[in-house]
């Protein structure tokens, strides 16, 4: 559509000529500038004093790279399960033979692999992955041992304090009542009826954070929810690490089968001793909704689903923020940023 | 898992009584050896390496006629009336081995109607499925499941194929698990483990 505003697609007069040939002339002059043949980097520009970017390492992977990723997530399981079986009152004595059966069944299927990984021709490894170690095991473990921040609300809601997503009162005992149960405040305060008077022995202000104490039984769901997706999370990866091992290699193939199987039964077991028969199958199979657990945990069954998956796995762990909203964690399988490639040197002492 | 579950009644065990057993080795097991006497002709390779091979479709029509035992036995305890507590259960791995042949099926180009149940396996099984107690029978067909899909799996030329049976074993696995639940085992050697042997297929040569 021509107007006065545009180009006239074919030039009627001499001014058009004269117009559409200037916009040819700087568009011409334009492309000159920028075309070929011009010279300079083809680098994008760079503006302040950043340090140059170096460019990563191309590693290779093969069977060898595989095997010894999957030696690292069964070790990363045993010391996740050690690290618990370490923490004084979360597991209960009459589960602790099932942990110490979960640290021995990984520990054998470690040792699948790293005879695997030799046999591939490479260097066992047998150290936890460092990957998943800082960024999901690490994380976890502090969210699950870390205090509920509350706050001391402002003068005109004087004794109370807001605690995951809740305003709550302050009893004499230093305590609050929430929906789900009694929290104790972890810092040494001073309650005057009802009022939070001190915190640590400074004048306690509006604003001020108070820490409490998460409940045993809330970290040990946790741990029971973190026990669940490493399993999971396991049968997964050696679900995935069937058919990424190369063709020839039945041996592997079958082994990480096997481990996937033996993993799957795992995170079966784990679903029934937390939920029971209500862990068996969920309810998504049937087409309906999966809500989250009491305490906003995502819930895991027995039979998660009809085919195996190998989608991430997502859980909550640590108590609610101010707005009751709980941390999620993510687990997903194996893939460049954390294969354990041959290059690698472990970092620990097997 | 409740580990404080009382030991299960003596008559309950869970067993290492082979699956085709029962059936005098006559049905799938039969059939298959029937089948290996002609693999070696069978055996043509596709250029595309991710579609079954011809000799993976072999292997999978086994595979599938075994979903579909176990598809219709599940479907025998319904009709019979499982308790309240184990309907759900039954009914969403009755249709996990129907999901499983379907997609089989959809792999090697066969017809679910066509290839059907293998009728030894499932007369040898149909009472134990029919009655209450179907739970040790169940538990030996799931943990039999998984030993013949492993032991297929080392078989397989396809990626396809090996896809699909990964993502079969890790579930059935979990169904045996359940089910040592309703049985009320806690020997963990059976919760973990699996005594079954795959149905006899043949390797390689």
């Amino acid at each position: 559509m021509n107007s006065n505003n545009h180009l006239p697609a074919t030039p009627t007069t001499r001014r058009d000529a004269i117009k559409i040939g200037g916009v040819t002339l700087t568009l011409g002059a334009f492309l000159a500038a920028c075309g070929e043949g011009v010279g300079g980097s083809d680098d994008p520009g760079r503006v302040g004093n950043a340090p140059e970017i170096e460019p990563l390492p191309e590693y290779s992977v093969d069977d060898a790279v595989l095997l010894r990723t999957a030696s690292s997530l069964e070790y990363t399981a045993i010391e996740v399960y050690e690290t618990i079986l370490g923490l004084d009152g979360v597991v209960p004595d009459d589960m602790v033979p099932f942990v110490e059966r979960l640290i021995e069944d990984h520990q054998g299927t470690a040792d699948v692999m790293v005879e695997l990984t030799t046999a591939a021709g490479g260097s066992p490894w047998e150290c936890p992955n460092e990957w998943f170690m800082d960024r999901f095991v690490a994380a976890v473990v502090t969210a699950i041992q870390a205090p509920i921040v509350g706050v001391i609300q402002p003068v005109e809601f004087a004794g109370r304090v807001r605690v995951g997503g809740e305003e709550l009162d302050v009893a004499d005992d230093g305590t609050v009542t929430t929906v789900r149960g009694v929290l104790a405040i972890d810092d040494d305060v001073e309650v005057e009826s009802g009022v939070i008077v001190s915190i640590n022995g400074e004048t306690a202000e509006p604003g001020d954070e108070v820490l409490f104490a998460r409940p045993e039984d809330d970290i040990r769901a946790d741990i029971f929810a973190v026990a669940n997706a490493l399993e999971s999370f396991a049968t997964a990866s050696h679900q995935e690490l069937v058919s990424k091992i190369s063709r020839g290699n039945v041996d592997a193939r079958v082994a990480h089968a096997e481990a996937a199987a033996l993993e799957a039964r795992h995170a079966a077991a784990i679903s029934i001793a937390v939920d029971g028969t209500e862990g068996y199958v969920s309810p998504a199979l049937l087409g309906e909704d999966v809500p989250p657990a009491e305490d906003g945990q995502i819930r895991q069954f027995a039979i998660n689903s009809t085919f195996g998956s190998t989608a991430q796995i997502e859980i909550k762990a640590g108590g609610a923020d101010l707005n009751g909203v709980r941390t999620s964690f993510v687990l997903q399988t194996p893939a460049d940023n954390s294969y354990v490639y041959n290059e690698l040197e472990p970092s620990c002492s097997a | 898992m409740d580990l404080e579950r009382a030991e299960p009644d003596a008559s309950v065990s869970v067993g290492r009584r082979n699956l085709i057993g029962m059936a005098g080795m006559a049905g799938l097991a039969g059939a298959a050896a029937a089948l290996l006497a002609d693999r070696p002709v069978l055996a043509a390779p596709s250029d595309d390496a991710n579609r079954p091979t011809d000799a993976d479709r072999a292997l999978l029509e086994q595979a599938l006629s075994l979903e579909l035992t176990a598809r219709d036995l599940y479907r025998a305890q319904l009709d019979s009336s499982p308790s309240a507590d184990l309907v759900t259960l039954v009914e969403v791995i009755a249709a996990n081995h129907g999901a499983y042949a379907e997609s089989i099926a959809g792999f090697t180009g066969s017809s679910v109607k066509r290839l059907g149940r293998d009728e030894a396996v499932y007369e040898a099984n149909l009472d134990a499925f029919s009655s209450r107690d179907f739970a040790e029978s169940a538990h030996r067909l799931e943990q039999t499941a998984v030993a013949t899909h492993t032991s297929l799996l080392a078989e397989y030329e396809s990626n396809q194929a090996i896809l699909l049976t990964a993502s079969i074993i890790t579930v059935e696995a979990r169904h045996a698990t359940v089910l040592a639940d309703v049985l009320g085992v806690d020997d963990l050697d059976v919760v973990f483990g699996n005594d079954q042997s795959a149905i006899e297929l043949g390797g390689s040569e």
